[in-house]
Parts: structure tokens; C-alpha cells; sequence
């Protein structure tokens, strides 16, 4: 099963930032004598694979741009309200889901230093 | 657990010597398919020990079909009620150092068993899964599933590996170290996924997981709505209950606990977004909000291609790609009735129904 709904909102910001971190985990456990030519590997298809969804990405917003230009949505003072609240609103969506997913991470993270998050076993000590 | 119902049969075939490998396969009523799933295991470029095929006291053929292809078969006397009952009560039985679960609806690929076991002989690893395809690739929620898997076999799961943290190790098909499960106590019926709960456990017990790609499962996946929906719900609550149940102990595993929590966020928030918000700003502020429903649809498609031209399966998967986001907006339903009903109002789903 696939947890949440796949290919999009944090999900895809978190694993997108994972890609991004592998190569420098890599580099660490290269250091270490703990890596392989076959992670290496792993790591450049991974990396491969995020730059085609970043490029993709970037083509789409590029084209909605020059779409909304052609369809003209403009209205007597210049920008269209609607073509520039969905505009804003993209922005918006984009540093907001970064911004949500630092303090979701830290809350979690911090989560675990409270006494709610004590397990049996470590009450049993 | 089910270990305390007695067997009211057991049919054995003669134990090969193979690869130290006990397969269980789970069944009710499954004579339509399990034929299918005994054929391939037979097939697999190295040998198994030992077939056992669990017929949870079936209504149908289900068992003669498994006799006579040559698997042992064991019937319990009452049903065990659950996959993870009838994986648990067969368990006793096992006598080689791995043990297989797979389901009666799926079938393996003839290097699949050669594939996966040398990842279970990595110090440490307790358990390893392997890729999942749907078998029949026909109706809308089929091609939903078929690019589902694409995407999700193709990227999270290896990204997943990479860290060390297969978040499932499925339930369809994985293999285990005999002793770790049953130190485990077998699958536990607890919650209504048992696979998750099984993975969960074995991170809270120190052991690791592996995902072996080039191991591949081909399920049958529910073809209509009805099947589907037993599915989903299956999932979601058991998704929810999982993490009721391991929340405390997930929040010591670093990146576990992080993919949780998000996919938890996304199960509520993005489910909602898009299941009321953009309705909402489409209708009230533009159209063009309905543009965020497809807005990730190259990102998906990027993985989902590169998984799909290594099967040269790229028509079938552009072909597949509407049913995905059909897919994924059933799934937002289901999630977030999984979500009201567990934690708003406690009402635990408890029935164990079949996918089909």
C-alpha cells in the first residue's frame, strides 16, 4: 500500500529531499569504508530521476505562464484577479509545504524528548 | 494469534531439499487462483523446501487444488479469521531458517525466490520484499493501481532502501528469518494490517529490512469498485491502527518517524485539500484551481516511465496514467473516513474482509 496520497504534497517535497541528502550520506559512509560502487550507482539513478521531476516541473510552470498569457487573461488594470490569485496562491503552496514540513520533522523530533513518548520498555528500566 | 487452533488435517507432500525456504500461502476460498500462485512457486529457478497452503476452512475447492499440485496443505478447525491468523497458525509448522508469506492471488516471477534470499543472509536483515505489479492491467482501478505501483516501486520504495527504511515490507510477498518471526510471535491480527505492524516491529526490535527490486510479485488487484473499497478500507484503518499502536516507539526512529508523519499529513491534509479545498476555490474564486488536481501529473509520470520503459511497458503505463489520479482521489475518501472513524470516534475496524 501507499501511504498518504502518492505524487503529491509533503510526501513528495520529503522523498524529493531525501534524493538531495544521498549523495552527501554517501560521501560519509564512502569515508567510512561503508558505501559501494553499486549505492553510487543507486544514488546517480536517484538523482537522475529527481532532476527529470524538477525539469518537468519547472517545464509545466513555464508552459501554465505562457498559457495564461495567451488565453490573455487580463483585466482593465493589467493581471487578471483570478490569473493572479492562482498565481499567488502557487507561491503560496510552494513555501508554505516547505515551512510545513521543517515543523512537522521538529515536531516530531522534539515529540520524542517528552514523556509521551516514553515506551514500556523504557518504563520497565 | 491463532497458534492454539489445533490442525484438523494435514495433507503433506514429501519435503524437498531446497534453499531452506518454507512458503505459506494463506487461503479462502481462492481455487480460482491459487493453482496459479503453487504453479509458480514450483517453477522458481531454485527450489523451495516446502509449499504450505493454509485453507481456512474454504467452502470450495480451494485445498484439493493445492493437494494436487503437489503443496502440503493444512486446515485448521475453525477459521482463523484473518491472512495473519492462518500465516501465524502455519508457522508451528515451519522447519527451515526462512519463511515466505504470499498471498493465493499472486504469483512470483520464475528468479523472484533466487533474487530475494541473498538479501536475507545481509547481517542484521530480519526481512526483504520485493517489487509489486498488478497481474491484469484491464479496468480503471487496475491501470490506477498498475501506475500506483509504478511510481511508488520505482521511487519511494528505493529511497526508502537506500536509508535503510522500507516503511512495508508486503504482505503479497516477503520472505523473514523463521526465528525473528516467531520471536515475534508471528503476524499479529491486531490491527488489519499485519504487514505493516510486522515491519514496525522488527525496526523496534533492532532487526533490518530490505527491498529487492529485481524480486517481482504480480498480484491480482480488485478489477471493480466493490473489491476495491474492502481493500482501501482494509488499508486505511489498518494504516491508522498501526500507527495508534507504534506511535511511541516510532518516534525514537529517526527516519521512520518522519516518513510517518508525513504520509499521516498527507493521508489528512492532502485529502482534504483536495477533496474540498480546490472544489472550493474552483467554484468560488477560479477555475483554474482544478489545474492542481494534474499539477503533479509529470513529476508522477517521470518515475512512473523510467519503471515502465525498463518493463517496455511505456504504452500501457501513458495508457494507465488517468485511472492513477482517479486512484489516488478514492484513496483521499477512504483515508480520511479511516482517520474520523479511529481517532474521532474510536470505532476500531475489526472485520478482516477479503479483497475479493
Amino acid at each position: 500500500m501507499t501511504v498518504g496520497i502518492p505524487g503529491t504534497g509533503l510526501g513528495g517535497l520529503f522523498y524529493f529531499l531525501l534524493v538531495a541528502w544521498m549523495p552527501f550520506r554517501e560521501a560519509y559512509l564512502t569515508a567510512r569504508r561503508r558505501s559501494s560502487l553499486a549505492r553510487w550507482r543507486s544514488v546517480g539513478f536517484h538523482l537522475l530521476i529527481l532532476g527529470g521531476m524538477l525539469g518537468v516541473l519547472w517545464g509545466e510552470a513555464w508552459l501554465l505562464e505562457r498559457a495564461l498569457e495567451i488565453l490573455r487573461l487580463e483585466g482593465d488594470g493589467g493581471i487578471h484577479p483570478a490569473r493572479q490569485m492562482f498565481l499567488k496562491a502557487g507561491q503560496f503552496a510552494a513555501l508554505a509545504s516547505i515551512a510545513v514540513l521543517a515543523a512537522l520533522l521538529a515536531t516530531v523530533a522534539a515529540l520524542r524528548l517528552t514523556p509521551l513518548a516514553r515506551t514500556t520498555r523504557d518504563r520497565a528500566r | 494469534m491463532e497458534t492454539s487452533v489445533a490442525v484438523a488435517s494435514r495433507d503433506a507432500a514429501p519435503v524437498r531439499r531446497g534453499v531452506g525456504l518454507t512458503v505459506l500461502v494463506p487461503a479462502y476460498n481462492e481455487e480460482a487462483s491459487v493453482a496459479d500462485t503453487v504453479r509458480s512457486l514450483l517453477a522458481q529457478s531454485v527450489p523451495v523446501d516446502e509449499i504450505l497452503v493454509i485453507d481456512d476452512c474454504s467452502t470450495d475447492r480451494t485445498g484439493d487444488v493445492a493437494r494436487g499440485l503437489g503443496a502440503t496443505v493444512l486446515r485448521p478447525h475453525a477459521n482463523t479469521g484473518s491472512k495473519a491468523g492462518a500465516q501465524t497458525f502455519a508457522l508451528a509448522h515451519v522447519r527451515t531458517p526462512y519463511v515466505m508469506a504470499i498471498d493465493a492471488d499472486t504469483v512470483l516471477d520464475p528468479h523472484a525466490v533466487e533474487r530475494i534470499l541473498p538479501a536475507l543472509r545481509e547481517p542484521g536483515v530480519a526481512a526483504a520484499c520485493g517489487f509489486v505489479l498488478p497481474r491484469r492491467v484491464r479496468t480503471l482501478w487496475e491501470r490506477g493501481r498498475y501506475v500506483e505501483y509504478l511510481f511508488a516501486f520505482t521511487f519511494y520504495k528505493p529511497i526508502q532502501d537506500h536509508y535503510a527504511r522500507p516503511l512495508i515490507s508486503s504482505g503479497c510477498f516477503s520472505v523473514y528469518r523463521t526465528e525473528v518471526v516467531r520471536a515475534c510471535g508471528g503476524w499479529s491480527n491486531r490491527t488489519m494490517a499485519e504487514d505493516m505492524d510486522l515491519t514496525w516491529t522488527l525496526y523496534h526490535e533492532g532487526h533490518g529490512v530490505r527491498f529487492v527490486p529485481e524480486a517481482v510479485s504480480y498480484p491480482l488487484e480488485p478489477h471493480n469498485f466493490h473489491f476495491l473499497s474492502k481493500q482501501l478500507r482494509r488499508w486505511s484503518h489498518g494504516f491508522v491502527q498501526n500507527v495508534r499502536l507504534h506511535w511511541r516507539q516510532i518516534l525514537h526512529q529517526p527516519l521512520l518517524r518522519s516518513m510517518v508523519a508525513v504520509g499521516l499529513w498527507d493521508a489528512a491534509i492532502a485529502s482534504v485539500a483536495f477533496l474540498v479545498a480546490v472544489p472550493l476555490l474552483s467554484v468560488f474564486v477560479s477555475p483554474l484551481f482544478l489545474l492542481a488536481y494534474l499539477f503533479d501529473l509529470p513529476a508522477v509520470l517521470v518515475p512512473t516511465l523510467v519503471g515502465a520503459w525498463r518493463r517496455k511497458e511505456v504504452g500501457l503505463a501513458l495508457a494507465s496514467i488517468p485511472g492513477f489520479f482517479v486512484l489516488r482521489l478514492v484513496n483521499g475518501v477512504f483515508m480520511l473516513r479511516a482517520l474520523w472513524s479511529e481517532l474521532v470516534l474510536r470505532r476500531t475496524l475489526k472485520v478482516y474482509e477479503k479483497g475479493h
